[in-house]
């Protein structure tokens, strides 16, 4: 109880008693003093019965707080261009084995602890994340599936609910010429084979890929709820992994013109890459 | 107003001098004029026992439009449609539109590049708006759209059943749309050779083929200008993506890349083996079905604000004019807006100004002047301090009471299956088949317990049992993490015995999830099965079109459902988020799409590709199985050699439940799936008329990865 009851009247034809004049100012003991209960002792039994705390009382970003952050340049990373070994036991729980996405990361000042902190990162992605079967000129016949994911932070700690893989975009059709199960004849003929009557013979080179990555970009909003944002700095990230392909190339081209005799001539390396259209993350703290 | 103390005690024996006495009242006085702030104030007290007005943290404005996807009915004798909506002239809706909502209808993307605000339901009316009036504040924003690329194949005289669906005539693009079939879009089902020439266009039932994004972005416009952080796409509008192929190679590798080239020659009408880069935009999102959460924190300066979802369709590919009913359509669509005040409006609250005696010298001093006029006077105001004493933007959140009455945020990661052979399949899954909208003349079985809400309880529940079921059927099953062993893991958050999650019309309740979805998996139909593929008239039949991975009318749908402790309801108020099977082209090695020759088959191309046309194209002059020959075409090297292919998307579920009084027990995330169909009266089976003449599909059973569910309950 804060209610102040001063402890003189002043009634007239009594004589001024300095103490509890003073006390009636400022006192050390509770509900006395006017100057000393609005030191601080002020509390809800001093309100009148219809106060609120309106929206003016509040000191700005007090109660809510609201920040966004974002990129809207498209950024292409390549998996050969950011160190992520594909030969190594991948560990997704550790923040190391991933690499952070520029423009999806916020920076705020919590200037309290946050009963609930409702955090957003976004990101337009397009993916080409290989899927398929390949036979290289080594004539080895192999699976292309390299991983490609995404995982959102929040001061550097992964959280696992988030982690996205990217959805296969390319596929690498296995060559016509090249050695695969159901046909033998390269592989049986062997390196120095040549065939001569492409009708009856293998072509070579590659067929075209299957090119569905603008039919497979996606726009991402992941989320997260907390209640453990405290006072102070605070980070938000989206960590990315890319696997590279396994590299042996594979034939690239054909030279020459429809109707007469080409010969292919160069090979070409897979490589998974993500582009990152506009992104950002946003954040909502409440008091 | 910092801390006030007394200029000096009064003490026996000393003179009481006027401007003392002045000095003991004035600063209390100066104090209650206005200047009360969180100095004054005890901080835990107030924390806890404090009334904040409605809207002083925060104003919810929330504006949405649920809308159906125009599947028609799913009950016994119903067929499911495509979720084609509009008719050609872009403006006129189809009749098997459903009806339960009145006349709210999705919302046309028109084709002109511009960028449009998403109407309100009512056919080419007013923008969906959020309209706050506010001081300086910062405006915390989300949009959710569901858009839907209109061009899924339908039936039509060429693709009705008992048509012979290899007559090229029947596939002719020229015969759609007729006045008979004005929905007649064809099979877009690639011919070997097509898809020799283009084959990222090999996706079947849908006019992207698989490979043209659907090109339409969203975005959210404050007070006209558009917030580029809420695009949902690429900056730039013509941006294509990058491509994962790069040339060079050393010695040694020229040397072997000189010992395996090879001679050929190619007739004219042949398409060139080699690499050409392709060029498809990459600047907006994709997929023909899918939901989208956007949003951004805009600060505004005082006044009042119009805020709106907005969407515009970029360029078609190459830039080519979009025909014959190219329609993007927003389906239910959900604005929320948060105003947070920074510096609010000034209201008409002032302190009222207390006069105290000024004691002067002679001047009596008495009970009147000094208690009256003085002390009672200022004691009273200290004790009834009105909103109005308090100095503006004076209490911090040491002095502040929260608003937020409940948050909870559930998760589960299902177990993936190391059995499979490291391909990953989620444990997560469900066979759950759509039952229908609630209400209306084009919907379930009356007889299915909750109707369009029922909840299954059985993964494999759905598809193959009966429609209607007291326990099964179809219906909806709960999202869970699907452990092979110990307890399974619902996707829920369950509050039953307490009343964290009931609602009074002063709480808003922010509902979101994040759905991973791995897979949505087409199961054979027995029919397909059937088919011994050592008979080579059985490719005749069918088998030629075994290719079930590539079908993109295959539909996944995921809502929040809340639990009011008797039961689900789950579309009744909010619609769930669909996802079509945009992800088409897995495939085995086996797979051939080319002219190859060899031991096996011999396959020539058809003189140039073209539209429309299918395998009749092909002329298969020996069956690879057993040998002999047999007449000419029928055989599809591609045939029953597609496999599933990931989705690997994040479908986003958001709404917003305000101004109600409910009593919700438990939330929790569901799925659902369905294809184009007919459903026979009598069986449990569902013949894909619709969806392909050639009875291909049997089941489509969703897979998820990933996911979480939140709850915010906040005190308005």
């Amino acid at each position: 109880m804060a209610e102040i009851h001063p402890s003189t009247k002043y009634r007239d034809s009594s004589e001024l008693d300095p103490n509890q004049h003073t006390n009636n100012i400022h006192s050390h003991s509770p509900q006395l003093g006017i100057m000393s209960e609005a030191n601080g002792r002020l509390d809800s039994t001093n309100l009148a019965g219809d106060f609120t705390i309106d929206e003016t009382h509040i000191m700005r970003e007090q109660a809510a707080l609201a920040r966004a952050e974002g990129m809207r340049k498209t950024t292409t990373i390549y998996a050969n261009g950011v160190p992520t070994p594909d030969n190594e036991k991948f560990d997704s729980t550790d923040p190391d084995k991933w690499f952070v996405v520029p423009g999806c990361s916020l920076r705020w000042y919590q200037p309290y602890d946050a009963s609930a902190t409702l955090i957003h990162w976004t990101v337009f992605m397009t993916t080409n994340r290989w899927s398929g079967w390949a036979a290289d000129i080594e004539k080895d016949f192999w699976r292309v599936g390299p991983e490609a994911a995404i995982i959102c932070a929040v001061d550097g700690s992964l959280v696992p609910s988030t982690r996205r893989y990217l959805p296969p975009s390319m596929f690498h059709p296995i060559s016509p010429g090249g050695a695969y199960p159901g046909n033998n004849a390269v592989i049986e003929g062997g390196e120095d084979e040549t065939v001569e009557d492409d009708k009856e013979g293998p072509h070579s080179g590659n067929p075209r890929y299957v090119d569905s990555a603008g039919h497979a970009s996606l726009h991402w909003d992941l989320s997260y709820l907390t209640d453990t944002v405290t006072k102070g700095f605070h980070e938000l990230s989206v960590y990315c992994r890319i696997e590279s392909v396994r590299s042996e190339p594979m034939w690239m081209q054909i030279i020459g013109r429809v109707g007469e005799e080409m010969q292919n001539t160069g090979h070409f390396t897979l490589t998974n890459c993500v582009s990152f259209g506009i992104r950002g993350a946003r954040v909502l703290t409440l008091l | 107003m910092p801390h006030i103390f007394p200029k000096r005690r009064l003490r026996t024996r000393d003179v009481l001098d006027p401007e003392d006495l002045n000095a003991d009242f004035s600063p209390a006085q100066e104090l209650a004029d206005g200047q009360i702030d969180a100095t004054n104030f005890d901080a835990s007290d107030m924390k806890t026992n404090v009334t904040v007005a409605q809207g002083a943290y925060y104003i919810p404005y929330y504006a949405s439009v649920e809308c159906d996807l125009s599947f028609g009915g799913a009950g016994l004798d119903k067929t499911v449609l495509t979720p084609n909506f509009v008719e050609e002239d872009g403006d006129t809706f189809r009749t098997h539109y459903p009806t339960d909502d009145g006349t709210l209808t999705p919302f046309i993307v028109p084709n002109n590049g511009g960028w449009v605000a998403v109407d309100n339901g009512t056919n080419a009316g007013p923008a969906l708006t959020v309209e706050p009036e506010t001081g300086t504040s910062v405006l915390w924003l989300t949009g959710y759209v569901q858009y839907v690329w209109q061009g899924f194949h339908e039936p039509s005289e060429a693709n009705a059943l008992g048509v012979d669906p290899f007559d090229p005539t029947k596939h002719d693009k020229n015969k759609w749309p007729t006045d008979d079939t004005p929905y007649g879009y064809p099979l877009f089902e690639a011919s070997v050779a097509r898809e020799k020439d283009y084959p990222g266009l090999g996706g079947w039932h849908h006019r992207s083929r698989g490979g043209h994004p659907a090109n339409v972005q969203f975005a959210l416009r404050v007070d006209g200008r558009i917030i580029t952080s809420t695009i949902t796409g690429t900056y730039d509008e013509s941006e294509a993506f990058a491509l994962g192929v790069q040339s060079g190679f050393d010695k040694a590798q020229s040397k072997a890349a000189r010992a395996q080239a090879k001679r050929v020659s190619f007739e004219a009408w042949e398409a060139i083996p080699g690499q050409k880069l392709p060029w498809f935009a990459a600047a907006a999102p994709g997929p023909e079905v899918m939901a989208l959460r956007f949003g951004a924190a805009v600060p505004v300066s005082p006044g009042a604000h119009v805020v709106e979802i907005v969407a515009r369709r970029l360029p078609a590919h190459e830039f080519k004019t979009r025909t014959h009913g190219d329609y993007i359509g927003v389906f239910t669509r959900r604005l929320l807006c948060l105003d947070l005040p920074n510096t609010p409006p000034v209201t008409d609250g002032r302190s009222t100004l207390e006069t105290i005696p000024d004691f002067t010298t002679e001047m009596l001093l008495n009970h009147d002047t000094l208690h009256t006029q003085t002390a009672e006077l200022l004691r009273d105001r200290f004790n009834t301090v009105d909103s109005a004493d308090v100095l503006r933007h004076s209490l911090p959140n040491t002095h502040l009471p929260s608003k937020v009455a409940y948050m909870k945020r559930a998760s589960i990661i299902p177990e993936i299956n190391a059995d499979d052979g490291g391909i990953g399949w989620s444990r997560g899954w469900s066979n759950a088949r759509w039952p229908g909208w609630p209400g209306g003349t084009t919907t379930h079985s009356p007889t299915l317990v909750n109707g369009s809400n029922h909840v299954v309880t059985s993964r494999t529940a759905g598809w193959k049992q009966p429609f209607a079921d007291a326990t099964n059927g179809a219906g909806w099953f709960q999202l869970d993490d699907a452990k092979s062993t110990g307890t399974i893991t619902k996707l829920e958050i369950d509050e039953t015995g307490t009343s964290n999650l009931h609602l009074t019309t002063d709480d808003i309740l922010i509902v979101q999830a994040d759905v991973f979805l791995r897979a949505i998996y087409p199961e054979k139909s027995e029919f397909m099965k059937s088919l011994d593929p050592s008979f080579w008239t059985y490719w005749d039949e069918g088998l030629n079109f075994d290719q079930p991975h590539k079908y993109l009318d295959l539909f996944s749908a995921f809502a929040i459902g809340y639990h009011d402790g008797s039961d689900w309801t789950i579309v009744k108020d909010f619609r769930p988020a669909w996802v079509n099977h945009y992800n088409w082209f897995g495939r085995s090695p086996w797979y051939m799409c080319d002219s190859v020759s060899g031991e096996r088959v011999k396959i020539d191309l058809h003189p140039g590709g073209f539209e429309g046309k299918t395998e009749a194209d092909v002329a298969a002059r020996e069956d690879p199985y057993t040998g002999s020959m047999g007449p000419p075409g029928r055989i599809d090297l591609r045939a029953r050699q597609t496999s599933n292919l990931w989705q690997f998307c994040n479908v986003p579920l958001f709404f917003v439940i305000q101004g109600r009084n409910l009593d919700i027990k438990k939330l929790g995330v569901f799925c659902s799936s369905t294809a184009p169909g007919f459903h026979q009266a009598d069986t449990s089976d569902v013949e894909t008329r619709y969806s392909t003449p050639r009875d291909a599909i049997g089941m489509v059973r969703t897979y998820w990865g990933r996911s979480s569910l939140m709850a915010l309950k906040l005190k308005k």
